[in-house]
């Protein structure tokens, strides 16, 4: 059987793969909600059922398209995708326009739980003064949660006056106790204009920072790992390996352990290299404590921990360069500083500048450099508490939706996490650009 | 068949839920074996399995939150922190404990304990022991801890050499702070209402309270050269440990590692700060034990909840770790203990950490405003002050 051609074969068999996996999902999901109430059934049934749905239908599908079969290997891949990847990813846009936070995450307020004492339909006799009890005001519209022993039902608050409430349904058992729902609303772009609103305080100032961190990382790690790699490569150093696998170590130990001793070092009184410039007769320099020094501190630690990296990428480029092309500059008459610039450098530009490019895609969202080294500290006058002298976005990012905002503002998190979603990608169009450019231009 | 079903669904899901219990605890070594022997002799009196899972304290709430509505989470946690009650309450996974416990249980605890565990008017768990910070001071260096600021200052002055340190404390962190602002005019974070429930609109820390608070906070580093930058927790702790330290102010947590470095220490109130209206007191916390309302099997898990809070368990808890107990008997029975005795008068000058959720968008602003004033001595207070009362205001009305 022919696979029918081109872009619409592919969306064909795309969609009906897409439709296999949502069908199934959607019977399972389906027959666990029909049956829950009177069955106690564990979460994974449906999965159970989606997949007895899916092999025959799978088979079925197959009998209609029978080119289709071969797409078969793509449906784990695909089914993948979908949950760990297109899933989060609309959640995390559909949360940005929610106030959706640990607080009000649809589940009953138990510090509002009060008890029932008279029940009528769908009219209950509270203990206590509703709008006291249940923190309400106006609590018309309000979605509640009715429970007993075994039993729960939400409804929603049609009237409310004095002790007794009015709800939209009569709960079909004996109502024991009743609780707020803390429900979360669609807040519209109200996240978004709350970050802009103190732009000045904190996007502005740590996108700047951001951009200069990471691109003064690459540089600087290029440079050093370039001039080592240089040094290294030159086959009349004694020892080389010896120092190749010296350098290497700052590489090799895992960063979370080293960067903690960093700190430790680096210690404005008690730290082994203010101590030392103590001797040298140099004043304390306040590392971690000052706006500005902070920022050097983390450029010369993450230079430490990153130029290896660099070192180990030029010494492979530079095997990649055949001796000959020297041999020939020599007899030439060649000076080694003419060779350097007229052959490596130009033959280096090519392999590295992929891995630049990346090094910068990683260090402009290095987040553990800086949580670890600075924790965004120190503190700097004018700037929100969450965005301080040495944050970048996505540190910022993770301040506000898990410390800042009582531990847990997911609408807010991901609010910041699409802006941050936005830079990237501009950047990275700018990126590709500039380097397409280069390459037309070689 | 489907009834057959139906049976057989009923039955396993009775055999899963019924006659065991987990707990999950952030406790270790001698307290962990505390808990774990309380478990076995319960599972003996009642028959019900329980079984205690270790837990990292920084892990417990988000878990807990997170699971406990989806069946996957302890049916009790030994123990939390009171100020995380109104957040988990608000998330919908305490169980309210008003309707288990009898009039005789709340009057053995102490009302501050209780108001700590209460949130929106409901009790939400069952308080067990208490911890505030304290001055600490190694008696190596001093007989009597000093009484008033003047001595206290000379003191710390005369104590900081080369070789030593008259006074270090996590000079950065507010919750080390807080006995300050307290002195100098805040009975607490927020004001309470009539009711008698803390309102978060109205702040305390702002004006005339915090620009006499972090002015002194700056001068104990750049006036009275006492706490140098570069001291954090951990450096304050270590010199404590290693004998090199006079003064400290820590908590009870601290005083297992203190005991182990053969330290002789002593516990007081820190003195009155220079100017201050009111006495230093400081945040006093609350742990206690909590009920996962989802929980399938709420009665026993309460019963144990219970039998772990009784005055003659906190006393075995008090011998294990030499937390301080909140229950009136248990303390009576422990007053000779040095370290419950000095521990009761520095609770006795405290105010309950708020419980309320809002104040969890407190903390970050201010913090920043202690670094950036303790940052050079010419920093602007009252600037610093302006801009944090500012961002917690913007944060709490969103």
């Amino acid at each position: 059987m022919r696979h029918p051609p081109g872009l619409k074969g592919f969306l064909l068999a795309l969609a009906l793969l897409l439709g296999l996996l949502l069908l199934s999902t959607g019977v399972g999901l389906l027959a666990y909600l029909l049956l829950e109430p009177h069955l106690a059934l564990p979460g994974w049934t449906i999965l159970a059922v989606a997949l007895l749905v899916m092999v025959p239908g799978a088979v079925a599908v197959g009998r209609l398209f029978p080119w289709l079969t071969d797409w078969y290997y793509f449906l784990p891949a695909l089914a993948f995708l979908l949950v760990f990847t297109l899933y989060p990813i609309g959640l995390t846009v559909y949360l940005a326009f929610t106030g959706y936070s640990g607080q009000r995450n649809n589940l009953p307020d138990r510090s509002t739980e009060t008890a029932v004492v008279g029940q009528e339909g769908p009219r209950l006799l509270l203990e206590a003064p509703v709008a006291e009890a249940l923190r309400c005001d106006p609590c018309q519209g309000e979605p509640v949660e009715v429970y007993a022993e075994g039993h729960r039902m939400r409804a929603r608050i049609v009237e409310a006056k004095g002790a007794e409430i009015l709800l939209d349904r009569a709960p079909p058992f004996k109502a024991e106790f009743v609780a707020k729902v803390n429900a979360f609303r669609f807040v519209g772009l109200r996240n978004f204009a709350f970050i802009l609103s103190q732009a000045n305080r904190a996007l502005f100032p740590v996108f700047l920072w951001n951009v200069v961190f990471a691109s003064s990382t690459v540089l600087l790690n290029a440079l050093l790992g370039l001039i080592l790699g240089l040094i290294l490569n030159n086959k009349g150093l004694k020892l080389r390996n010896f120092y190749r696998t010296l350098l290497i170590v700052s590489w090799a130990l895992p960063g979370v352990i080293t960067v903690q001793v960093w700190v430790a070092l680096l210690n404005y009184n008690f730290g082994a290299i203010n101590r030392l410039l103590g001797v040298l007769g140099i004043y304390p320099i306040p590392w971690l404590n000052d706006p500005d020094w902070a920022k050097v501190a983390i450029l010369l630690v993450n230079l430490w921990l990153g130029f290896p990296y660099m070192m180990t990428a030029t010494l492979g480029a530079l095997s990649t360069i055949p001796d000959e092309l020297y041999e020939a500059a020599k007899v030439d008459g060649a000076t080694p500083w003419q060779a350097l610039w007229g052959i490596t450098l130009p033959l280096l530009e090519k392999p590295m500048v992929p891995i630049l490019l990346s090094s910068f895609a990683f260090n402009f969202n290095n987040f553990y450099i800086i949580y670890l080294l600075t924790g965004g500290g120190p503190a700097q006058e004018g700037r929100l508490a969450t965005a301080q002298a040495t944050d970048i976005l996505i540190s910022w990012a993770y301040k506000t939706a898990f410390s800042a905002e009582g531990q847990s503002a997911y609408g807010l998190g991901a609010a910041i996490s699409l802006i941050i979603f936005a830079i990237t990608v501009a950047i990275s169009l700018v990126n590709f650009r500039v380097t397409g450019a280069l390459r037309e231009v070689r | 068949m489907r009834k057959a079903l139906a049976l057989l669904a009923l039955g396993l899901s009775l055999a899963l839920a019924q006659g065991k219990i987990t707990v999950w605890t952030h406790f270790g070594g001698p307290e962990l074996e505390w808990l774990k022997a309380q478990a076995k002799t319960f599972e003996k009196t009642s028959g019900t399995k329980v079984e205690v899972v270790e837990v990292p304290f920084g892990d417990i709430k988000q878990k807990f939150i997170l699971g406990a509505p989806q069946g996957q989470a302890a049916d009790l946690l030994v123990s939390i922190p009171h100020d995380w009650l109104g957040e988990m309450a608000q998330a919908g996974v305490l169980e309210p404990m008003g309707k288990y416990v009898t009039q005789s249980y709340l009057a053995d605890i102490q009302p501050v304990a209780v108001e700590a565990f209460t949130f929106g008017g409901r009790l939400l768990g069952l308080p067990a022991f208490a911890e505030s910070v304290a001055l600490i001071y190694n008696k190596k260096y001093m007989k009597e801890p000093p009484k008033t600021w003047e001595e206290f200052l000379d003191l710390a002055k005369k104590l900081t050499t080369g070789s030593t340190f008259g006074f270090l404390y996590n000079i950065g962190d507010p919750y080390f702070n807080f006995g300050f602002f307290r002195a100098y005019g805040a009975d607490n974070v927020f004001a309470k209402d009539a009711k008698g429930n803390l309102d978060p609109s109205k702040l305390l820390l702002g004006g005339e309270v915090g620009e006499k608070a972090l002015p002194f906070i700056k001068d104990l580093r750049f006036r009275y050269n006492l706490v140098p930058e570069g001291v954090d927790y951990g450096v304050a702790d270590g010199a404590f440990k290693d004998g090199a330290l006079a003064m400290i102010i820590n908590g009870p947590w601290a005083l297992g590692d203190y005991k182990k470095a053969k330290i002789d220490f002593g516990i007081a109130p820190f003195p009155t700060p220079p100017g201050a209206k009111n006495p230093w007191g400081p945040f006093l916390g609350v742990q206690g034990v909590v009920v996962n309302a989802y929980s399938k099997n709420k009665t026993e898990a309460v019963n144990f909840a219970k039998t772990l809070v009784s005055g003659k368990n906190l006393v075995s808890f008090n011998q294990a770790g030499g937390r301080v107990p909140v229950s009136k008997s248990a303390a009576k029975t422990l007053e000779k203990d040095p370290v419950v005795a000095g521990f009761s008068r520095v609770f006795a000058l405290g105010t309950p950490m708020p419980n309320i959720p809002e104040m969890g968008k407190v903390w970050g602003p201010w913090g920043n405003a202690i670094s950036l004033a303790i940052q050079k001595p010419d920093s602007n207070v009252k600037k610093i002050v302006e801009d944090m009362v500012a961002e917690i205001k913007k944060a709490i009305g969103r």
